[in-house]
């Protein structure tokens, strides 16, 4: 065997059935000349020439097409079926709209155009078609649209917003989910803030609100397996919406704290980041996304955590009573998130790879500024004599403590994005310095063994994060 | 021996059971729901309430209104029930008619048993508390904003100071559905016409026909 390299030229790709014998027209642009195996026989059974010694040039167009058939044509009967009776629905809708017909008519009419759709983008996906899939999604989402119009305005079913928005958000997803549609997904999404707000404008928390987290959890997922990043954005701000929404109500309605909220909301956030950078320690997609939304609401999560040390008594910090139902439910929350770091971190002892004493040490770490604020009444009547001879309370040390913390973190974040050329992640860095400098300054400046403490901290977690940067060998 | 990757997109094939499935799911929900308010509408008791129209939209993709009814705000020190109630919480209003009037007598938190077994003269609504304060309730129905036909939006929109009646239809559930509106007499109808017969076509044209 061997390579007859006078006639090398393989730059050209293989494409399909592009080897089988040419039936069809002749592409001149696939008459491109490959490299053959030199074997000294001739083989015409093969579906691959072979050169015979006497001919060694094989012209064999590369993209020779295969033969056509009736149902592989651009517009096979389906298509044209589903087309037409696309057609002929609009105009039926049109013709229902104009003559002002009873409201069965129109119904019917959107449910046909509807149908005409999904029968559109069934074909359209058929041939790969992205933007006939896309623009056939759309048509049969707004025809969904349309048949809710009608049964408000003709029937006089007027569904609450909340409702109505969720139906919306419902069909778009189903839509996105079973055409593969990103235009779905996204506006799938997007009708779920819709959702949200609507939600939260009516005044009481209904069942809608509490079937927003397992919505967003399936466009999350829809998003990522079809490699939607925009779509995966929209997803986040909806579930971390909710996220936020739902424990604001829990304070206002007195179950728990302020300040357990936001540690909550914190060890979801860090259970997120964690599961990112595993993703992408695996290379697996929207590894990035993951960690980087992760990153910016933990971030956002601990400087008002930090704040919540460093001015404990104002408001929304003033601590009320975690009742029993409070306690039981940031408990077993909070165990969840820090059970996730762990798997997790424990899963990149084999991925990064990293020590087992690493893995567990981010668990404790993010474990302790999570459970901190139980003891917080505790700490607040512990008069530590160094930090008062600075004029400074107990709770005031552990907020500058933090702050350095975040300090360093945020600037690590910043120098790592401007590394690899990820303006994003410096902006978020920015903000959560920004964000810090608001919170943290003015504490800063009280003494001089303030910024000291503060110092001390941005250096110790600087050291630390470090540690954890680098791998193990 | 390295192979390139030249297309790398997600499959798009759709399934034709999936896209049969999502598709009789989304036409499942209008005609649901026109055959449930249907069936409502021919199931439950029908009562008369005096409203007063606080809001009209017309200009508003569907025209919508909004009612005051006098059953929206009751004190609860004089009527029997319940006497404690927070906003959220589900009310039941119990209505007697007398002479023709329809007045509330108790508001319950939860039905006793057999609590929806009433007698001819008595029915139930059920509502949501939306704001309890210094012994008065105001409760929310699924009557306060209706989506009347066009034409009654623009009626009760040029005429002020009409009277205007709600005719509701009162499931043994404490749901209503509102059946018709009635402006200064004229009853304007909110069931759906299910008959599909355009204006102007009269079948019965050809029977009247002026015999030969």
């Amino acid at each position: 065997m061997a390579i007859d390299y006078r006639v090398a030229n393989d730059n050209v790709p293989k494409r399909g059935t592009s080897e089988a014998p040419a039936t069809g027209s002749f592409n001149p642009a696939g008459a491109a000349l490959r490299a053959k195996i030199y074997t000294p026989k001739t083989n015409t059974d093969d579906t691959v020439t072979v050169s015979a010694p006497s001919t060694l040039m094989d012209y064999t167009p590369v993209w020779a097409p295969a033969a056509k058939s009736a149902a592989d044509s651009p517009f096979g009967f389906g298509l044209k079926a589903g087309l037409t009776a696309w057609i002929l629905s609009v105009a039926g809708a049109g013709w229902a709209i104009y003559a002002g017909a009873p409201g069965i008519f129109h119904l019917v009419a959107a449910l046909a155009v509807m149908w005409a759709s999904i029968v559109i983008g069934y074909f359209m996906s058929k041939r790969e078609s992205r933007a006939g899939v896309e623009l056939s999604a759309l048509s049969a989402l707004l025809a969904f649209a349309g048949t809710l119009y009608v049964i408000a305005a003709h029937f006089g079913l007027l569904a609450p917003p909340a409702l109505m928005a969720a139906t919306l958000a419902g069909g778009a997803l189903a839509l996105g989910l079973v055409l593969r549609s990103q235009i779905g997904v996204r506006l799938a999404a997007i009708l779920g803030i819709a959702w949200l707000a609507a939600s939260l404008i009516s005044g009481h928390v209904s069942l809608l609100f509490w079937l927003i987290p397992a919505f967003a959890g399936v466009t999350l997922l829809s998003a990522a397996s079809q490699d939607d990043e925009a779509a995966f954005h929209l997803s986040h701000i909806l579930l971390y919406g909710w996220l936020a929404a739902a424990l604001a109500l829990a304070v206002t309605g007195g179950i728990v704290p302020a300040i357990y909220a936001a540690a909550l909301f914190f060890g979801i956030a860090a259970a997120q980041r964690r599961i990112g950078r595993l993703m992408q320690d695996t290379a697996r997609p929207m590894g990035e996304p993951t960690a980087a939304w992760g990153w910016a609401l933990s971030m956002a999560a601990l400087i008002g955590i930090t704040d919540f040390w460093l001015r404990g008594d104002a408001m929304p910090w003033a601590m009320g009573s975690l009742d029993p139902v409070g306690l039981a439910l940031f408990v077993g929350l909070a165990l969840c998130a820090l059970t996730v770091i762990l798997l997790t971190e424990i899963r990149r002892v084999v991925t990064r790879p990293q020590s087992p004493g690493l893995a567990l040490s981010i668990a404790i770490i993010i474990g302790a500024v999570m459970f901190a604020p139980l003891y917080a009444p505790a700490l607040a009547q512990t008069d530590m004599i160094s930090l008062t001879e600075m004029g400074l309370s107990t709770s005031q040390g552990i907020g500058l403590l933090f702050a350095g913390a975040a300090f360093a973190l945020s600037c690590i974040y910043a120098v790592n994005g401007a590394r690899r050329v990820q303006p994003l992640r410096v902006v978020a860095a920015l903000l959560a310095l920004a964000g810090l400098a608001v919170v943290a300054l003015d504490h800063l400046l009280i003494t001089p063994e303030a910024l000291l403490i503060f110092g001390a901290a941005v250096f110790v977690s600087l050291v630390t994060a470090i540690g954890f940067i680098k791998p193990r060998a | 021996m390295k192979t390139a990757v030249i297309y790398n997109t997600p499959k798009r094939k759709v399934s034709r059971g999936l896209a049969l499935l999502c598709g009789m799911l989304l036409t499942a929900i209008p005609v649901g729901a026109v055959i449930t308010h249907s069936a409502k509408l021919n199931s439950g008791r029908t009562i008369i309430l005096p409203v007063d129209i606080s809001r009209t939209q017309v200009q508003t993709i569907v025209p919508m209104i909004d009612v005051s009814v006098f059953i929206q705000d009751i004190t609860l020190s004089g009527i029997s029930g319940d006497d404690y109630f927070s906003a959220g919480d589900k009310v039941h209003v119990f209505m007697r008619n007398t002479g023709g009037v329809w007045y509330p007598y108790a508001v319950l938190r939860s039905l006793p048993e057999g609590g929806e077994n009433l007698r001819e003269d008595q029915i139930m609504i059920t509502g949501l508390v939306s704001a309890a304060k210094d012994g008065k309730i105001k409760i929310a129905y699924d009557f306060d904003r209706i989506a009347p036909r066009r034409d009654f939006a623009r009626a009760a929109l040029r005429r002020a100071g009409q009277t205007t009646q709600l005719e509701l239809v009162i499931g043994n559930d404490g749901s209503a559905v509102v059946s018709a509106l009635s402006l200064d007499g004229k009853r304007y109808s909110q069931r759906p016409s299910l008959k599909p017969v355009l204006d102007g076509f009269n079948i019965n044209t050809a029977i009247k026909a002026p015999p030969r």
